[in-house]
């Protein structure tokens, strides 16, 4: 427009614009983007240079170890004990069924497969936001899940065969504990967090006194006690079992861990709600139960996910009062002389470590994920 | 109560008797207290009973006397004397010194490796940071007995157990499957307290470390107290309390060569040159606030960063030449099927040393990554606009303000490193669970008292990390309107 009513003969300005230049070719691509991020500076470069180094040396090798000199068919250790040979897998894949059920009896593992697809059928609804009966769902995880299971799993009743708790293993036990600590702790945490913020001084300081004893001792030492204080404990002649001792032991610790998290989740509680609440002449267990408890809950869950993990990682200690869970039935054939091979160890630690990383890394993502969904949900 | 005391306002002048008791909030409170209490001492005295009749049955003695008994069983890694016929309470010494070597040792490189990693992952630097985040996802996602396993049982036992194809590392250092060796230090330096004074202090050390113990608890309970802060119960008045009870422990049952050797041993070490490192960091110290007070008052700045180094350097150098002290080595040698001097290593403190590092630095490194981040950007706005330099603007502003965000949870993860430190009795390590809770208890079947001891130091360590904490919160919160 301005450009219209310049007079003839300067023509020093231009009167139409200029097509865009590309950019300088080191300011885009791959090339810029390796500059920005790998060698903005000499040190960066040094740094990145290093990386590569150790990278290139690093990632054949374990591709070489892992895939392409390991072993997967076999009947036996023999073929792993020659020079040169990576992995060795036939001892996983031959060993794939104890690693599951331990000594449960093979024409009983119908149970296990129905118990390890009732706790999927409960948790993942449970856990996906978007679907309804919540309340629900939680009972029957709580209460109808642990009794049926045992009845199932334990059997001697509506026709199924005994089996003792002795012959359990593998990851039957791994899932067990793990699902009974949270199955237990979740209440009983709910409980001492409660108890925790309560105004009645002695019923604080019992709380207080559980939780801190607990959180303060080493798991190993938990379950030492356990093990050996419990029988001690009880009237003459009641006998329990090993796995229940692990499991009372575990449930205790991670209680304590859960009430934490629990009240965590109640002390972000704006202080509206409960004003509110008794605005609407609600009493304590209902301000509770109505009001507090389903928001606390509700965003505590990455906490309560968190301890989860803890306590997942943390079922590996049971072999202390002489179960064999996952990583015990894992080690348990690498001691023995049929499996003996220089590779073996390895292999087998490795397996487990990918299984138990699946498990918790999928666990925590899931954690990050509803922090990200409570993160705008919950703004006060 | 409290509605009694607002009788006066007319709506509460109504007849007493339409209040039910049932509905009286304060009668309630009482209720339930005393329900609880009544069941707490219930299930407390039922466990009694049967524990006692079952001790009774099982022919269990009870008390303390075990622990002057001989052990009688050996311990395959230890840092004082000791041999079957030592008594228990050496055992338990011997362990709290495995857990205690383990832990600082962990302590001290878990820290250097997760600052390094938590960092990395937020450098520029678009490869060193995925290789941090890489780390970190794996290894704090993989149980650490786990971890344990695979370096013991498959990493190390991979090093050659025939000691003639030992690894000969460079500077005399040696690996194999027993361990890793490495030259001992002897130093010669001459010791200017004389030894009938470290044995008068040790022998006196023995009862006056308990007692001046006793009393910073028994102060810090009167502090609050004089503070009108005591309540009922207070996290303070409980750790106030414990170190008076762990005094008063130590005072009364723990023999006194316990203490005498560890007054004796710390005097001994006392020499020269450490005397003159102790003087140099006093000096800096002094040095540092002198130059904080010169730069409020007069605006200078004083090197202090170059000055410490120089003091901490040349001092000790000087007292070392000035006393002519000399440093040999004793170099381990293959003799016969061993190899014989030098410092050993067993592998079991390598598998446990290198596991709890490399777990607990994955959670560490999370930590100072979350503390970093936790520092508003505009702090390093404001600082660039005041014109401080890069250096001046990490070191004043950014890592003090992280610091205070990262040092509650680093010290919670130190805690957390000394318990799973327990885990070592998977391999072998004698530590304090193994060797104390597992083999004692077993031998000597007193489950009550060795549970009772051993929760007691757990307890206490924890309680110490958690008042450390509590003081540090209370020393840098920030003030707020």
């Amino acid at each position: 427009m301005a450009s219209n009513k310049v007079p003839a003969g300067i023509g020093y300005v231009r009167t139409e614009m200029l097509g865009e230049m590309p950019p300088p070719s080191n300011n885009v691509g791959p090339v810029a983007w390796m500059r920005n991020n790998l060698f903005s500076s000499v040190g960066n470069s040094i740094i990145t240079v290093v990386c590569i180094i150790a990278l290139a040396w690093a990632l054949p090798n374990l591709w070489g170890y892992l895939v392409s000199r390991s072993l997967v068919a076999g009947e036996d250790a023999r073929p792993c004990r020659a020079e040169d040979i990576g992995a060795c897998w036939i001892y996983i894949v031959n060993r794939w069924d104890f690693f599951v059920y331990g000594f449960y009896p093979q024409d009983q593992w119908w149970r296990p497969n129905v118990f390890f697809l009732m706790g999927i059928g409960l948790i993942v609804p449970l856990l996906t936001p978007s679907l309804p009966y919540k309340g629900t769902n939680l009972l029957l995880f709580l209460v109808a899940f642990p009794v049926v299971s045992y009845f199932l799993m334990a059997g001697g009743v509506f026709g199924l065969s005994e089996v003792p708790t002795e012959k359990w293993g593998g990851m039957i036990v791994t899932i067990i504990v793990a699902l009974t600590g949270i199955v237990a702790s979740l209440p009983l945490g709910i409980v001492l967090a409660l108890g925790r913020r309560s105004n009645m001084p002695l019923v604080k300081t019992a709380c207080v006194m559980f939780i801190e004893l607990w959180r303060a001792v080493p798991l190993i030492t938990v379950l030492f006690m356990a093990s050996i204080m419990l029988p001690l404990f009880l009237p003459e002649g009641t006998s329990i079992d090993k796995l229940l001792r692990a499991l009372v032991g575990t449930a205790l610790f991670s209680a304590a861990y859960m009430a934490e998290v629990i009240r965590g989740g109640l002390q972000a509680i704006p202080k509206g709600q409960y004003e509110a609440a008794s605005a609407l002449g609600l009493n304590y267990w209902k301000t509770t139960f109505f009001i507090s408890m389903p928001q606390a809950l509700k965003i505590s869950i990455p906490g309560i996910v968190n301890t989860f993990i803890g306590l997942f990682k943390d079922t590996t200690l049971v072999a202390i009062v002489g179960l064999v869970d996952f990583l015990g039935a894992v080690k348990a054939g690498t001691k023995s002389a049929a499996w003996s091979a220089p590779s073996i160890p390895i292999t087998s630690y490795v397996f487990a470590g990918i299984v138990y990383w699946i498990f918790c890394f999928s666990m925590s993502r899931y954690a990050k994920y509803m922090e990200d969904r409570l993160e705008t949900g919950h703004k006060n | 109560m409290a509605m009694q005391d607002q009788g006066i306002s007319p709506q509460n002048n109504k007849p007493k008797a339409k209040k039910s008791l049932i509905n009286d909030p304060v009668v309630r409170s009482i209720f339930y207290q005393v329900v609880l209490v009544a069941g707490i001492v219930a299930l407390g005295l039922f466990l009694f009973a049967n524990l006692r009749a079952n001790l009774e049955r099982q022919n269990i003695a009870t008390g303390f006397g075990f622990l002057d008994n001989a052990a009688g069983f050996d311990i395959g890694f230890k840092l004082i004397d000791y041999d079957r016929s030592s008594t228990y309470w050496r055992v338990l010494l011997v362990g709290f010194l495995n857990t205690f070597l383990v832990a600082s040792i962990g302590i001290v490189l878990a820290t250097i490796l997760g600052f390094s990693i938590g960092i990395a992952r937020l450098s520029s630097n678009w490869l060193i940071a995925r290789l941090a985040t890489v780390y970190v996802e794996i290894i704090r996602n993989i149980p650490l007995l786990l971890q344990m396993f695979f370096w013991y049982f498959g990493v190390l036992a991979l090093l050659p157990s025939n000691v003639k194809q030992s690894i000969m590392l460079p500077l005399d250092m040696v690996l194999n499957k027993r361990g890793f060796y490495y030259p001992r230090p002897l130093w010669d330096i001459p010791n200017i307290i004389p030894t009938g004074l470290i044995e008068g202090l040790a022998s006196t050390g023995g009862w006056l470390v308990p007692i001046a113990v006793g009393a910073w608890g028994v102060w810090i309970v009167v502090k609050k107290y004089m503070a009108k802060q005591l309540t009922l119960i207070t996290q303070e008045a409980m750790i106030g309390l414990l170190i008076l009870a762990v005094a008063t422990v130590i005072l009364f049952a723990v023999p006194d060569w316990w203490l005498q050797t560890v007054v004796r041993n710390i005097l001994n070490s006392l020499n020269l040159v450490v005397m003159a490192i102790i003087a140099a960091a006093c000096a800096v110290a002094y040095l540092r606030k002198w130059a904080a007070k010169k730069l409020s008052d007069t605006g200078e700045r004083f090197p202090v960063g170059r000055a410490s180094i120089g003091i901490m350097v040349i001092f000790p150098l000087l007292v070392w030449f000035i006393t002519f002290s000399k440093l040999d080595f004793e170099i381990p040698v293959l003799q016969g099927f061993n190899f014989k001097g030098g410092v050993q290593i067993p592998p079991e403190l390598i598998a446990v040393g290198i596991a709890l590092v490399m777990y607990t630095a994955s959670f560490i490194a999370e930590v100072v990554r979350a503390g970093i981040l936790a520092v508003d950007r505009g702090q390093t706005e404001a600082a660039q606009a005041l014109g401080l330099q890069d250096g001046d603007r990490l070191r004043l502003v950014v890592i003090p303000q992280a610091m205070r965000v990262i040092i509650p949870p680093l010290t919670n993860q130190f805690l957390n490193l000394t318990k799973n430190s327990t885990l070592a009795i998977f391999i072998g390590y004698p530590e304090l669970a193994a060797v104390f809770t597992g083999t004692t208890l077993n031998q000597t079947g007193q489950a009550v008292e060795v549970m009772v001891m051993t929760m007691v130091i757990y307890l206490t360590l924890s309680l110490l990390t958690s008042a450390y904490m509590n003081w540090y919160n209370a020393q840098n919160a920030l003030i707020e309107r």
